[in-house]
């Protein structure tokens, strides 16, 4: 008998803990603004504005491994926003090696807090807005708490940010450009005799030499994979479609007319290239562990083990200043190798700050986000620092990092998410790297003469509908794409034949039809 | 009256129960509790309608594994590597205890026990750097070797055949010093009066061993591997993350359910497609430890777990 109590009441415990737990989780039936709706009409028609008598602190997320002087500047930040909208604010920092894991574990645990960074593509952006984890930004919400955002936000960058026709962050305004540039290093140039690097040919000329008269270094050491996108990608004007399942449906932005989706795989390009990464990586361009290797992306270059490195332009151009710093000798500089194809500017989604759909005080959230936005002080506390501690001040647009820059370094703190070109301040140093006026001048000429205007550059596919079928290709993709890129192997043909036989097994036709309705769709909208 | 007496009874087995009580807690938290989120294998998971509320999808959740065609690939590589650690393990497990037991100097007995204890505390973080340190292809410690004698390089992570040995090596490696102080235990545990009858009636140490200490050992050996068969459509997801990673070359024979539904869902984080195939395999884990226990019954009731 006593047996049958223990087992009764030991359900009884069950049953309480798991009612309490749900309990906790309880969240609005939708992340919807309608009370906001109602409240925002009476707003409306009193021109004073809105009731912030009551103080509240808000709590933000935001990447990265934070510095050193986080809490001070968020300190004096707060005092601004305590003064402006009666609100302090703490920051928290998901950090690079597990915001993977951590982002959505926020989001299913109900955790308490009000605003996160956010961004398409990379950012967990479409995953948890279409699990509802954001709060929905209605054109009322936005144009009552964060009028001066709408002024500096473009109208295209929030089409970006639909999802399923909702706007679920405010996209970041500033212009950006992924596009793939090659870092080199200026003194094997002169020894080998290369003066220029501006097509594939070159670049291999380059690596030729290396491999044929260096011992200890290599073209790229281990990572070969690096040359996917400017290959087989930009070099041809083709552009990843955003949202879908890693490198493997393309439209061709150089071409603005054209809006027919391709899937990579089966264009005879894709064979043209994994012939040539075969050939690279049989003459020793890199290593042949290189998918096993744990090295970053910047590593072997950084270290002198590679003669180059694969990167967006101001990656390349921040690992080049580090490295000419080190090893003055180096002479590292970057390449374009396909200085004259178009390239499309970063989505404004490409960075954001999205609020949480449980937030408790959304209102004054967004209103805190319109401030950090638009409000010069603010904005430079964020991104600089404190004036006089961690920057010096050069006029209205430009900075010099003073010695405590370490603590807080400019523009690195996660401030993105509400990047705001006008705002924006310069490096302004007396005697600059010429790697840095080379990045300022290719970029003057990319925004000038370079930029594409295609309209799936705004375009961004949501993988609902096609989930299972884009879970199966997402781990075929490592297991016959990958070894491909890098050209580990044997029989080039053959393995192309797998792939897509595997792909096609998968669906990647369902995937590539799904994503060509969503554009079409898209595109009717548009007109 | 009933009552009093389950009281009665706890109070006179106060100080066992209080023993177990972090035992049935943490079985309760941890695997108990967390069994009402089966129902997510069945749903269409978004955060504001939470774990019991969003919608149900029917079996949606379980297409991405079985139309991959990849099911088959995977579960079979999870089984039988599960089979040959078992295998392997338990006969290195077994031997090394033997031998332990066997040796009469306490010091060299203590000192090889705790050198192959050593692995068990390892990290496989670490061991796949050291995995990588020996098998490299550009500095490795074997292709060093090799090249300095005047042989061809192996390419061993490019070729996935080796796959196979390196993996359970590895995998024994860390589990032999753990498994084999059980052993060691129960061979502990056997009578001792047994060995000197035997050595007085002339058993050499072979017969000894053959004839007393494995078959005194077989309960042991056989409810270790029925606790194993409990696990085997469960991959061990440290060792094959760790060791083989993203080399998809290897995937042939390295790919198991675990790393498999990672790298599918690692992108989306779909909870209810990860449940789905956590499902699957506890379903299939516990039909084979329910039919693996009903035949042992069969053959002799006392070797049965339950």
């Amino acid at each position: 008998m006593g047996k049958r109590i223990a087992v009764l009441l030991l359900t009884l415990l069950v049953t309480v803990l798991m009612i309490s737990a749900c309990t906790v989780r309880e969240r609005p039936a939708d992340g919807n603004a309608q009370p906001t709706q109602s409240q925002q009409k009476d707003q409306d028609s009193q021109t004073t504005g809105i009731d912030t008598s009551k103080s509240v602190s808000l709590k933000m997320y935001l990447l990265g491994d934070g510095a050193a002087d986080v809490d001070l500047v968020y300190g004096e930040i707060s005092k601004i926003l305590k003064e402006k909208i009666n609100a302090t604010i703490t920051v928290d920092f998901l950090s690079w090696a597990d915001h993977d894991t951590r982002y959505p574990l926020l989001f299913s645990s109900g955790e308490d807090f009000d605003l996160i960074f956010t961004a398409a593509g990379w950012g967990h952006y479409e995953q948890t807005a279409t699990k509802k984890g954001f709060y929905e930004l209605t054109e009322d919400f936005l144009n009552t708490y964060a009028p001066d955002i709408m002024k500096v936000v473009p109208e295209i960058a929030w089409d970006q940010a639909k999802i399923n026709g909702k706007v679920y962050m405010v996209p970041n305004y500033s212009i950006e450009y992924g596009y793939d540039v090659i870092g080199v290093r200026g003194d094997l140039m002169e020894k080998y005799g290369i003066e220029k690097i501006e097509s594939k040919e070159d670049l291999e000329a380059y690596y030729d030499a290396i491999v044929k008269n260096e011992t200890d270094i290599t073209p790229l050491a281990t990572q070969g994979i690096g040359l996917q996108y400017p290959y087989l990608f930009q070099s041809r004007g083709w552009q990843v479609v955003r949202g879908t399942p890693l490198p493997l449906i393309l439209y061709e932005t150089a071409n603005p007319d054209n809006t027919t989706l391709v899937s990579v795989i089966e264009t005879p390009e894709f064979r043209e290239y994994a012939h040539k990464m075969k050939e690279m990586a049989d003459k020793g361009y890199w290593s042949r562990d290189s998918l096993t290797s744990n090295d970053t992306r910047s590593d072997p270059w950084v270290l002198g083990k590679a003669a180059s490195m694969v990167w967006n332009v101001n990656n390349v151009s921040y690992y080049a200043q580090q490295i000419n710093k080190e090893h003055p000798e180096w002479k590292a500089t970057f390449v374009d190798i396909a200085p004259n194809v178009k390239r499309p500017v970063n989505p404004y989604t490409n960075n954001g700050v999205a609020i949480n759909a449980i937030s408790r005080n959304p209102e004054r959230a967004m209103m805190a986000l319109n401030l950090f936005m638009t409000d010069k002080q603010v904005y430079d506390l964020a991104a600089y620092g404190i004036e006089g501690v961690h920057y010096k001040a050069v006029g209205d647009d430009m900075y010099t990092p003073l010695d405590d820059a370490g603590r807080f370094p400019a523009e690195t703190v996660c401030n993105w998410g509400w990047n705001n070109e006008n705002l924006k301040r310069k490096l302004y140093v007396e005697n600059p790297d010429p790697v840095v006026i080379k990045v300022q001048e290719a970029i003057e000429k990319w925004k000038n003469e370079l930029t594409s205007n295609h309209p799936l550059d705004a375009f961004s596919f949501t993988e609902d509908n096609v989930k299972n079928e884009v879970a199966v290709i997402s781990t075929l993709t490592t297991q016959y794409f990958d070894p491909i890129c890098v050209g580990i192997v044997e029989d080039v043909d053959k393995a192309i034949d797998e792939l897509i036989a595997k792909m096609k097994e998968a669906g990647i036709d369902k995937v590539l039809q799904e994503a060509q309705r969503q554009v079409d769709q898209y595109l009717a909208s548009k007109r | 009256m009933r009552s009093k007496g389950f009281l009665f009874k706890v109070r006179k087995y106060r100080v066992l129960l209080l023993m177990l009580t972090p035992a049935v807690l943490y079985t309760l938290i941890f695997s108990y509790l967390p069994m009402a989120g089966i129902v997510l294998a069945f749903k269409n998971y978004n955060y504001a309608d939470g774990i019991f509320r969003s919608p149900w999808s029917g079996f949606e959740n379980f297409r991405f594994f079985f139309s991959s065609g990849q099911a088959f690939k995977v579960t079979r590589n999870t089984i039988l590597y599960n089979l040959a650690f078992m295998l392997v393990n338990t006969v290195l497990q077994l031997a090394v205890a033997i031998f332990l037991s066997e040796i009469r100097g306490r010091r060299f007995k203590k000192i090889t026990q705790s050198v192959m204890f050593l692995p068990y505390f390892i990290s496989w973080v670490i061991v796949s750097v050291i995995a990588f340190n020996f098998l490299s292809h550009d500095y490795g410690i074997i292709n060093s070797f090799l090249q300095s004698i005047g042989q061809n390089k192996i390419d061993f992570y490019g070729t996935p055949k080796y796959w196979v040995g390196i993996l359970i090596f590895f995998n024994a490696w860390k589990a032999v010093g753990y498994g084999s102080v059980i052993y060691l235990s129960a061979i502990m545990g056997i009578d001792t009066e047994m060995y000197e009858s035997a050595e007085i009636d002339g058993a050499n140490i072979f017969q000894r061993i053959l004839y007393i200490t494995i078959p005194s050992l077989t309960p042991t050996i056989i409810i270790l591997l029925l606790l194993a068969v409990g696990q085997i459509f469960r991959g061990n997801f440290d060792m094959f993350y760790q060791l083989v990673g993203t080399n998809g070359i290897l995937f042939d024979t390295t790919d198991v359910i675990d790393t498999f539904t990672f790298r599918a869902l690692i992108r989306s984080n779909d909870v209810g497609m990860a449940a789905a195939s956590g499902l699957y395999q506890s379903v299939f884990c516990f039909i084979t430890i329910v039919t693996t226990n009903y035949l042992v019954k069969r053959v002799d009731k006392d070797y049965s777990l339950f």
